[in-house]
């Protein structure tokens, strides 16, 4: 495993720069955003040094929120898409402009008084693959919600539908005019518009008055430190609590490089059968990237297959380099 | 582009125009969009574009405090979007007597020479309202003119429309209605000497009184964007929307006292602007309602929260 405090730094009273991830638990309040900002305070990284997140979390919300820090950055493509897990209150009987309880309310409606009834029948419907419309406020969209030229294009703006995936939707809790959910959703989905979308089949309105993630990818609220830490115990906290890059590359598949191979990985050269301690043919057909990693399972590099001649291209080295 | 509130003023050009029919108060992306397209029309085919549109005041039933834009602002904005010719009459005899057969073949074809007309799904014309889209596209293909109608727009999963525009102005649901608008909903004036009470606080304004014919959000604090017309940049601010219960309990006209934030050296002077210069105050974010406070003090507290929140809405732009 890539040692988490793989640190490159060549004035030792500069502050180290960490490379790796971060599980923050965000609290309700400041943005995705603002939070990257508040870490790099805390933990004194200076603004050259690459912070990304890996799906923001709107500012109303809590829980998991992984920052990629340094050369972890560059693979931030590979975790946008993961799995993620909700817990949500829906309040009923409102709709807000931005499905949330920082916006105005835009819609009242009465709420059928059986609707408890009719949760239990529809809940099913919301499990599945499905086409679902964002938000009118995304995060996409900061300065979307100043844009008019949006609505000025010549047609009707309702909000292309995107493919979601809802893996599961249970109802945890119900008062008198609000649900609580728990949900796992493939990334990409928007809670806000899956809460939109329940009040609708309920019958009235609705919007999320409390979000809080769980679980994105392989990290869960177990594995996540609230920001207050880092505003205390500055980059101390930070070093003992970079996961490496591993963790969100582990669905690809590996190959093995020879311990001589590492000159041609680092300068990105097709890597053929005898630079390779594993058969090719078990990641032959498969996805665009796989993992290439050492004899000792840590990771180098990302791979791509090439049929003719057949090899790895290596791309996105991770470029370990060591103290000494 | 040329108005005239007096159609028999106008000679239409034998050459012919494309005309938009409507209501347009507001003049809302719905709206925009058909006019647009009879502008694009009217250029591709060399045809005056025209809008004909009654006074939002002369309606009958008309709220004189409802108008989302006065008829100087539509003017500006049909401009804008290319209209050559604003055909802009009161509501009333002989045009809102006539049949609307009479209205489209003697009026619209014979003395209009509309060679395409644009009008809304749901656009109504003639006595008793008895004339609709259909209508128009039976008679007018009857006679050889082009009838396009404009389907609905929609905008999160509802129709755009004018009173609902107005409802959540109303309501302070600013930023909803200003996508709904396809613009900041806002007011455009010269500024009125004040009391010089904000410069007394540290908070000098500039104030206008609110234009009586236009919808009224509600009285309190707003983010908003001041532009002086002449010149491009334009100021972020926060404004007060109300009576000064704190200050000036007496007093019941509705101002709007507008206070730039970190003004540039060549920003606007807040207290002395020159009287004849004509400003659009934009509308941006509802940020709370107005309060009696019982101290200056407080006022003053409150206000600098004010201007952060501001602040952070501008930044996050």
């Amino acid at each position: 495993m890539t040692d988490p405090a793989d640190i490159a730094s060549r004035d030792s009273s500069a502050t180290p720069q960490p490379h790796g991830l971060l599980v923050l638990d965000k609290p309700p309040g400041p943005s995705s955003y603002d939070c990257i900002r508040s870490l790099r305070r805390s933990c004194s990284l200076s603004r050259k040094w690459k912070m990304g997140h890996l799906g923001t979390l709107d500012p109303f919300a809590s829980g998991v929120l992984v920052i990629a820090l340094g050369r972890a950055v560059r693979y931030a493509e590979y975790a946008l898409g993961s799995r993620k897990k909700y817990r949500a209150r829906l309040w009923l009987g409102e709709e807000t402009d931005t499905l949330d309880p920082t916006g105005k309310v835009i819609r009242a409606a009465p709420i059928p008084p059986d609707w408890t009834d009719r949760l239990r029948e529809i809940i099913p419907s919301f499990v599945g693959r499905m086409e679902q419309v964002p938000p009118l406020y995304s995060a996409k969209q900061v300065n979307g919600r100043r844009s008019y030229k949006a609505a000025r294009r010549g047609e009707s703006i309702d909000l292309s539908p995107a493919e979601v995936e809802i893996f599961s939707l249970e109802i945890a809790d119900t008062g008198e005019n609000y649900l609580d959910f728990t949900t796992e959703v493939s990334g990409g989905t928007y809670i806000r518009s899956l809460g939109r979308d329940i009040a609708l089949a309920l019958g009235t309105v609705g919007h999320l008055v409390g979000l809080e993630r769980l679980a994105a990818g392989p990290f869960t609220i177990g594995d996540a430190i609230p920001l207050r830490a880092f505003e205390v115990g500055g980059s101390h906290v930070l070093e003992h609590h970079l996961h490496p890059v591993d963790r969100i590359l582990d669905h690809l598949p590996s190959c093995r490089a020879r311990d001589g191979a590492q000159e041609k990985i680092a300068h990105g050269r097709i890597l053929h059968r005898d630079d390779l301690a594993d058969d090719l043919s078990c990641v032959v057909g498969g996805p665009d990237a796989i993992r290439i990693v050492d004899s000792e399972g840590r990771f180098l590099s990302l791979g791509r297959m090439r049929n003719d001649p057949a090899g790895v291209v290596p791309f996105k080295q991770w470029e370990i380099e060591h103290a000494s | 582009m040329e108005e005239y509130r007096n159609i028999y003023e106008w000679s239409a050009p034998e050459s012919g125009c494309a005309i938009a029919l409507g209501r347009f108060d507001g003049v809302h992306v719905g709206h925009r969009t058909l006019l647009e397209r009879t502008v694009e029309h009217a250029l591709k085919r060399a045809l005056v574009p025209v809008c004909f549109s009654f006074q939002e005041s002369t309606y009958p039933g008309a709220d004189l405090r409802g108008q989302l834009t006065t008829a100087e602002e539509k003017a500006e904005i049909l401009a804008e979007i290319g209209i050559g010719v604003h055909l802009h009459p009161a509501f009333q005899p002989p045009l809102t007597e006539m049949q609307a057969g009479e209205f489209l073949h003697s009026v619209l074809v014979d003395r209009w020479h509309a060679r395409l007309i644009v009008v809304g799904f749901d656009f109504r014309f003639g006595k008793d309202r008895i004339g609709d889209a259909d209508f128009l596209r039976r008679e007018g293909d009857a006679r050889g003119i082009e009838i396009e109608i404009i389907e609905p727009f929609n905008i999160n999963g509802e129709l755009v429309k004018a009173t609902r525009i107005r409802e959540l102005i109303s309501e302070g649901a600013i930023e909803y209605a200003d996508i709904l608008l396809g613009r900041p909903y806002s007011i455009t004036g010269r500024p009125r000497t004040g009391r010089r009470f904000g410069t007394s606080i540290g908070f000098p304004t500039i104030n206008f009184p609110f234009p009586g014919l236009k919808v009224r959000p509600p009285l309190g604090v707003y983010v908003v964007r001041m532009i002086r017309r002449t010149e491009a940049p334009s100021h972020n601010g926060v404004a007060n929307f109300g009576v000064r219960p704190t200050t000036d309990p007496e007093n019941r006209e509705p101002l709007l006292e507008v206070h730039i934030l970190d003004p540039t050296p060549r920003a606007v002077d807040p207290v002395l602007p020159p009287s004849d210069a004509v400003f659009k105050v934009e509308f941006l974010r509802f940020l709370r309602p107005e309060r009696r406070f019982d101290s200056i003090e407080e006022l003053k507290q409150q206000i600098a929260r004010d201007c952060e929140s501001a602040r952070e809405f501008f930044d996050s732009e």
